[in-house]
């Protein structure tokens, strides 16, 4: 009686038209879009060179010291790279094209501060003030500004979504689970109160379609979090009529200390992750999945050298992924700058050899047919001199 | 709706009412008794002044040892310090008996905001900000708080004012470095005149430079040991030569001319309508009528910014005791007002970390704008869930103590619809549930 409750509850808002703020259904000025784009931040700078292996660089033994892999541990790429042990279940990705691993990228000022590289990382810009916004929260602005289309999930609202657009955000609770006779009754009051009704239709919606997968309810800790998130992600996402542009964020991946190899701390987590982009994918229909871009980054790549500690310090270039049955993918996008001592940035970090923006642009150009005007000028102002990727998006 | 202004003294100008109080007070009363200097102050003595933060920071980072573990142990101590100030904070205002004086120094704290999200200095001290710039001059001067915010180390540091030098100054012609415009745009555009206020981009620039030499003492001395000490001027930063702002001149004067322009910039006409609508907004409505705000404009701008008499002149306005307008609680108001109708006094960590997964927890804005005021900004649908997730675990910390059911219904909040509201408080399985139910109504979101 109690669902049936809810779902009547829910039933009756839909009939009566969902007309402002936070309701999940709105069309928006522009042509509507069912291209589908996540944002997920790797914070703490994920080791680059630890999880798309350059094992083919004749100095890459050398360089990387403890922390180099072993040839068998490593799903072979191409010539020169190979996938982490922990990354091997998105081999199939790979071989099938919706993965497309991407080394030596950067941003565009270099810092090796976490908090001025996060910053500059989420608002688009190319230093670390200026902006109170963030590049997916303009970019959800030009697309026309309707509400419905951002969700950040599994935690407060990030700098990347932040902005003059209303997002959603949803995530998974540990009291809410065994509440629905609660929320069902409050549900009854939310639905008589002309301003409230609305956000609380929305956070039912957003609720039914997570737990309808099991991903609502408790707050899984630690590693399992990112299976949860990423499927709840996943499954706002297919909806015909729910969010198109998501961000999801992990922390943890600032290694200074025993970073380890295969099945180590920093493996374990790239496990996490892998498993938790397979997740993501399952909540999806074969043509909703056809239309959607995953991209994966993080702040700064990490010194080439390991420490004194078995760990990595803050370096510069980077390695991101992309994933999604839009992906070009099946290869590994570098301009390889190697790593012998000479060829390093300062002597000890992986070179950058492109702009992040350069990526962010190509996908967002390919997934929501941006202009570039718009791209240069709004979602990453003053970028005129930075050009997108073309390719990367069938 | 029925609207009872004693309700609306409890609420809308208070923290929340507490079950007996209704009864007891005369509204108006009972605000005006509450518009004097010592009714804003956090009476908590256990916490530490910003000499003696910056001196426990420094006991903290001269434990010896490596300077990464130096480092950390100051930051470490720091971040003590920091839960303590936020938890007496929180427990102040749960506890306080002059919660119209809170609710004014919690808005000033948030119009001259500072962040916790950023600079580890800033968060240390953001407490300390808060009880010796804002609280003091809560029913003082707004000159006064403008310009003792403008001193504190946290504002230097927060908006980068530390790092800015004149151009032609001693140290600025030594080292080729420059102006830092961020603190003299948001002292126009956020403190004072309001971004719609009549400045240019050159009266930001007149304004940094007549700004440049105020910085935080130790600074200077830099990584020799100095430690950050309380405000100072340093004459080898600051830009030589007169200044215009605002198409007035300025004679060179060292740091008088800082203290000339904020004079000035709060006498500022455009100053006293920004406040005055902001102060509406806050206590009044999401879209403040003209009237209101010209009225609050007016004892502003008459009485030069004794923000006692404009405290005074807010509780004249009858459409907040009387409009159907509403305003809808912040998270950080939300709390406060469940534990003050379930006379839950005491706080912790899960508390703190409700209050930042609704991205609402102390000093912590994502911008120098501070946090939104408007049911836009709150309203979003994770948070709402999140008040109900909130609402049941507060009302299992009543456990054991007869709280009254009916007189939480009857004198904290203003119910839309009665008979709906009790109907399905009848439905619920037990009394704590009954509790939350009413805590996470949409009844008690508003005030």
């Amino acid at each position: 009686m109690r669902a049936l409750n809810r779902r009547s509850f829910l039933g009756a808002a839909c009939a009566g038209g969902l007309a402002t703020t936070f309701a999940p259904s709105l069309s928006f000025a522009r042509a509507s879009t069912d291209r589908r784009f996540v944002f997920v931040l790797l914070r703490g700078a994920m080791d680059g060179l630890h999880a798309i292996v350059p094992a083919g660089d004749p100095h890459y033994r050398a360089a990387r010291g403890s922390l180099a892999y072993a040839a068998n541990d490593l799903t072979r790429l191409d010539g020169m790279f190979g996938l982490a042990p922990g990354l091997s279940p998105l081999a199939a990705s790979y071989r099938s094209g919706e993965l497309l691993p991407v080394q030596g990228l950067a941003i565009p000022y270099r810092t090796r501060s976490h908090f001025d590289a996060q910053s500059i990382l989420e608002t688009g810009l190319d230093k670390p003030v200026g902006a109170a916004s963030g590049w997916l929260n303009r970019t959800l602005e030009v697309l026309g500004g309707a509400s419905s289309q951002g969700i950040a999930v599994g935690g407060p609202l990030p700098l990347s979504m932040q902005g003059r657009v209303p997002v959603a955000t949803w995530a998974p609770s540990a009291l809410r689970s065994g509440n629905e006779a609660f929320i069902d009754d409050l549900s009854q009051l939310y639905n008589l109160d002309p301003v409230l009704a609305d956000p609380f239709t929305a956070a039912l919606t957003l609720q039914e379609q997570a737990m309808d997968m099991d991903a609502g309810g408790t707050s899984k800790r630690g590693l399992a979090q990112f299976e949860q998130l990423f499927a709840a992600t996943g499954r706002f996402l297919n909806a015909a009529d729910g969010a198109r542009i998501a961000s999801l964020e992990f922390s943890g991946w600032d290694t200074h200390v025993g970073q380890g190899l295969a099945n180590g701390t920093l493996d374990r987590r790239l496990s996490a992750l892998a498993t938790g982009l397979l997740a993501l994918k399952s909540q999806f229909s074969a043509d909703a999945w056809s239309k959607t871009v995953v991209v994966v980054a993080t702040e700064f790549g990490r010194t080439v050298a390991t420490n004194g500690s078995g760990g990595t310090d803050h370096g510069t270039g980077g390695a991101a992924l992309l994933y999604g049955g839009a992906v070009r993918g099946g290869r590994v996008l570098a301009d390889w700058p190697g790593l012998a001592s000479n060829q390093l940035f300062e002597q000890r970090d992986l070179r950058p050899t492109f702009d992040t923006r350069q990526l962010l642009k190509g996908v967002l150009a390919a997934q929501f047919d941006l202009r570039a005007a718009e791209l240069d000028r709004l979602v990453f102002p003053d970028s005129q001199g930075v050009p997108a990727l073309a390719g990367l998006v069938r | 709706m029925q609207i009872d202004p004693r309700l609306r003294a409890l609420n809308r100008f208070g923290l929340g009412a507490r079950p007996g109080e209704l009864g007891q007070i005369d509204p108006k009363g009972w605000l005006r008794a509450q518009v004097q200097p010592t009714a804003a102050i956090n009476p908590d003595k256990s916490l530490l002044t910003t000499e003696a933060m910056i001196d426990a920071l420094a006991a903290a980072r001269n434990t010896g040892g490596m300077a990464q573990d130096r480092r950390q142990a100051m930051r470490k101590q720091g971040r003590e310090m920091a839960g303590r100030e936020v938890l007496s904070a929180l427990r102040h205002a749960a506890t306080t008996q002059t919660p119209f004086a809170e609710r004014l120094a919690r808005f000033w704290s948030n119009h001259f905001a500072i962040s916790m999200q950023g600079e580890p200095l800033v968060s240390h001290l953001a407490g300390a900000y808060e009880r010796e710039a804002i609280r003091p001059h809560v029913f003082g001067r707004f000159e006064d708080m403008t310009l003792a915010s403008a001193m504190h180390p946290a504002m230097l540091i927060y908006l980068d004012q530390t790092r800015s030098i004149g151009p032609n100054s001693r140290a600025g012609r030594k080292n080729g470095r420059g102006l830092n415009e961020n603190y003299a745009r948001e002292l126009l555009e956020l403190h004072t005149l309001g971004v719609d206020g009549g400045y240019t981009q050159d009266d930001v620039r007149q304004l940094a430079l007549m700004l440049t030499g105020w910085t935080v003492g130790g600074l200077a001395r830099g990584r020799n040991g100095g430690e950050p000490l309380p405000f100072s001027f340093a004459d080898r930063l600051h830009e030589p030569g007169a200044k215009i702002l605002l198409q007035r001149r300025f004679d060179a004067a060292g740091e008088q001319e800082g203290r000339r322009a904020i004079a000035m910039l709060c006498r500022h006409p455009s100053t006293a309508r920004f406040i005055a609508t902001k102060l509406v907004r806050h206590f009044v409505a999401d879209r403040p009528q003209q009237a209101d705000v010209d009225a609050i404009a007016h004892v502003f701008q008459r009485t030069g910014g004794d923000l006692r008499a404009v405290s005074l002149a807010l509780l004249e306005r009858d459409s907040a005791f009387y409009g159907t307008e509403r305003k809808f609680r912040t998270p950080q108001d939300f709390i406060i007002a469940a534990a003050r109708a379930l006379r839950v006094n005491d706080f912790d960590r899960a508390t703190l970390r409700a209050l930042q997964s609704m991205r609402h927890a102390f000093w912590s804005p994502p911008s120098p704008a501070g946090y939104g005021d408007t049911v836009q900004g709150w309203a979003d649908p994770d948070s709402l869930l999140r008040r109900a997730d909130l609402a049941k675990a507060l009302t299992r910390r009543t456990r054991g103590r007869n709280t009254d059911i009916g007189a939480i219904l009857a004198e904290t909040m203003e119910v839309a619809n009665p008979s709906a509201l009790v109907q399905i408080l009848d439905q619920q399985p037990d009394r704590n549930t009954q509790l939350a139910l009413l805590l996470a109504s949409p009844d008690f979101q508003w005030r």
